[in-house]
């Protein structure tokens, strides 16, 4: 009994790392600690096949949104593994693809300079944690960035789930992450006046009306740039729509969107969601630039990706007029 | 008696011993690995929670300097001192254990003319007395002392003080037993004249009974080899030489027996805790040390209702005494100082913490302080427990996780309980009630086959 009580008195532990949120991030925080994620070698025949389906553009970028990587449990469905993530960068590498930062595009916007041929975004929601924990030593041997969109009230609170300001400024320092908004506190569903909960960013709460939602909501973002740049020393330029959501669908009031489009202009030179997977093209100089398109990355391969890649570009119109 | 159960019974020996230490160490070394992982959860809930996070993360140092502390513990080995020992026992209504008890202590491995065996009845109701009789029997150094009627266990002790010649004297419980070397290894420590009282190691002599008392083998070697043991290597600091095993040097209770025997406290008797009020008055001018080699085994509470009465007795115990430790400790060398106040401030804490974890997180909301919580408290626990696997090689190691169960369940809110029924000063265990009389020499009765 003495000697069989030493593997039961684990059970504990394996149930805190598999059935609690903390616990999972603990033992994430362990493997990474003790063994850091490595991008996957490739082989000559997998560098030959990223050279042969790289996808070829020039003056656009494929904007990839991620959410969650390395979670369990419930998250799984908003998260992929840090294999998948590792394989990804391996084969944007291969292909010569280009990762540039959300900062950089709308810098690249703003003095109509060219993007990079190949261009890609890397962008992360919300500010998780185990996200940056495991995304962070993957990006730094692929030598990637990537752009984070952080929910600066989450990133100040308690709990492990989100990345503190203090891990978000070891982020920031590295040069690998550019931190962007993600609002201050309006990333929840909401309860409104008969119907499903909607996004609360994109719609009226009950009895509010739309002077006092536009209040709402310009506090919320000014907030979130003053406290970004507060923390990181760096004032936003790029927001996302949490759920994606700005308005035009899941959303209780037709004046919403443009109330909330002219609140996310006065605070940001880009905005970003991900409607629509079907058909994303490659974000171009000449899109509505508070409503650029995400691609949203799934369990994939790093061939996968390339592939999606490749149909991205194929579905993108030709734009001469960007430089 | 030599040879502890424990060992015998559910004992590691040999390859698999070792075997098992190695994995015990890994296992503790991967524990503590995930405890320094969760550092900034603890530092980042300081602004948040603080109370909850400072406790935390005190408790933490406290348990973790206490254990590393104790590594640098070693004995005192035979220098070769023989002084002359007084082997004192106090009994009342003992007649099931205390021929055990005495016959442990008269085979004690000791020069024969440097050692003497006391026992004080004291008014027993049952056959102890003929029992005392039978067992002494005509033995050279041995005396029987018959009070006449029941004066409580320190008028027992005192008299029996005062019907000794011996320059140490060792008080044993009636229900406990020395070990043959004992006596010798308990004198080792007084060659230091600063040393005015020592503490030999305590097991259990029921330990394999039932869970219960596997619970207390386990709290008792780590109460004896870690925390009395570290108290011991700061400068001779243990607060408690309990009343099992210990021994004290006569000239350094001489003068404060009289004061001891007659306590009162809220105005009236100190009847229990008399252990740790006598290391009390001692620890003012000498050293208290503990001696791991002496060792003896004593019978501990086998049903819950006794365990918690004991438990509850030593807590007020406690309680009153810490009123006297906090007035002087701070003297005292300064990391002794640190772990007592700090033994002293945490019981306090204690329970608005557990209920904090337990109720505040089911009220409001949000369980993962609770799970953060419990799994801490878990893995305390188990190092706890481990611990005593790793320095025993027994199979009884895993009963430390139970004692620390009910130590969060109970224990814990006795240091409360102690307070508010503290002039409630019956002993809880045997049914008698003492006014503190002096010793009526009348109804006295002293046998000494000696002197006959």
């Amino acid at each position: 009994m003495g000697l069989l009580a030493l593997p039961l008195s684990m059970l504990p532990f394996v149930a805190y790392f598999r059935l609690t949120g903390e616990g999972a991030l603990l033992w994430s925080r362990a493997r990474v600690a003790i063994v850091k994620p490595h991008l996957p070698s490739l082989s000559a025949a997998d560098r030959r096949w990223a050279r042969a389906n790289a996808p070829s553009y020039s003056g656009g970028v494929a904007v990839l949104v991620y959410h969650g990587v390395g979670s369990q449990g419930d998250e799984t469905a908003y998260s992929i593994t840090p294999e998948q993530l590792g394989s990804q960068l391996a084969y944007l590498r291969a292909a010569g693809m280009h990762v540039v930062t959300a900062r950089q595009v709308a810098d690249a916007f703003r003095q109509h300079q060219p993007l990079p041929s190949r261009a890609v975004m890397l962008t992360f929601d919300d500010g998780r944690a185990e996200a940056m924990l495991w995304a962070d030593p993957l990006l730094a041997e692929a030598q990637a960035q990537a752009t984070m969109f952080v929910i600066t009230q989450a990133a100040g609170s308690r709990g492990i789930f989100y990345a503190s300001w203090k891990q978000l400024r070891q982020y920031a320092a590295s040069g690998r992450w550019d931190l962007e908004s993600h609002t201050t506190a309006l990333h929840f569903l909401q309860g409104v006046a008969g119907g499903r909960p909607l996004p609360a960013l994109a719609s009226l709460k009950p009895g509010e009306t739309i002077g006092a939602y536009t209040h709402r909501v310009q506090m919320d973002l000014a907030d979130a740039s003053t406290e970004l740049e507060k923390e990181i020393g760096q004032r936003p330029v790029a927001f996302a729509y949490p759920f994606g959501d700005y308005g035009a669908e899941r959303t209780n009031d037709g004046r919403i969107q443009g109330v909330l489009t002219a609140a996310v202009s006065r605070n940001y030179q880009l905005a970003f969601e991900q409607d629509d997977q079907l058909t994303v093209p490659l974000v171009t100089c000449t899109d509505d630039r508070l409503h650029l398109r995400r691609i949203d990355v799934g369990h994939w391969s790093g061939r996968d990706l390339l592939q999606r890649l490749r149909r991205a570009a194929a579905q993108t119109p030709q734009r001469p007029s960007c430089p | 008696m030599t040879q502890r159960q424990d060992v015998r019974l559910a004992g590691w020996d040999g390859l698999t011993g070792r075997v098992v230490q190695v994995v015990i160490v890994v296992y503790a070394v991967a524990i503590l690995f995930f405890v320094w992982m969760t550092k900034d959860m603890t530092v980042a809930s300081l602004t948040h929670d603080p109370l909850f996070a400072a406790y935390t993360m005190s408790v933490l140092i406290y348990i973790l300097a206490r254990f590393v502390v104790a590594m640098f513990y070693t004995p005192v080995f035979d220098v070769g001192y023989r002084p002359t020992v007084s082997i004192i026992i106090p009994a009342f209504n003992e007649e099931e254990g205390i021929a055990g008890t005495i016959a442990s202590c008269l085979d004690v491995h000791y020069p024969r003319h440097l050692v003497e065996v006391i026992v004080v009845n004291d008014g027993s109701t049952d056959d102890t007395w003929p029992r005392i009789l039978e067992a002494g029997g005509r033995r050279p150094r041995f005396k029987a002392v018959d009070l006449g009627r029941n004066y409580g266990k320190r008028g027992a002790m005192a008299e029996g003080f005062r019907r000794s010649t011996g320059e140490i004297l060792v008080f044993v419980d009636s229900d406990s037993y020395l070990d043959a070397d004992a006596v010798r290894a308990i004198a080792q420590p007084f060659s230091d004249p600063k040393v005015g009282a020592v503490v030999g190691h305590a097991d259990v002599a029921n330990d394999l009974e039932s869970w219960l008392t596997k619970m207390q083998q386990v709290r008792y070697y780590s109460a004896f080899r870690v925390i009395k043991a570290t108290e011991s290597l700061l400068s001779g600091t243990v607060t408690c030489a309990s009343g099992c095993c210990s021994a004290y040097r006569r000239a350094a209770i001489e003068p404060v027996l009289n004061e001891w025997e007659f306590q009162r406290f809220l105005g009236r008797p100190a009847t229990f805790g008399d252990d740790r009020a006598l290391t009390n008055r001692v620890l003012k001018t000498h050293r208290v040390v503990y001696q791991e080699t002496a060792r003896s085994t004593t019978v501990v509470p086998t049903t819950m209702r006794r365990f918690l009465r004991q438990q509850l007795r030593w807590k007020k115990s406690w309680l009153r005494e810490s009123l006297e430790v906090w007035r002087y400790f701070w003297r005292k060398n300064p990391g002794a100082a640190v772990f007592t106040y700090a033994s002293i401030v945490f019981p306090f804490l204690a329970p608005f913490v557990v209920l904090h974890a337990v109720l505040g997180r089911l009220l409001w909301g949000s369980a993962s302080g609770l799970w953060f919580y419990l799994i801490g408290t878990y893995a305390m626990a188990l190092l706890y427990s481990l611990y005593y696997g790793f320095r025993r090689k027994s199979g009884l190691w895993h009963h430390g996780m139970t004692f620390v169960a009910i130590y969060m369940a109970f224990l814990v809110f006795q240091t409360y309980w102690g307070i508010f029924t503290m002039r409630d000063n019956r002993w809880g265990t045997r049914d008698s009630t003492v006014d503190h009389a002096p010793i009526d020499p009348e109804l006295l009765t002293v046998l000494a086959p000696e002197a006959a």
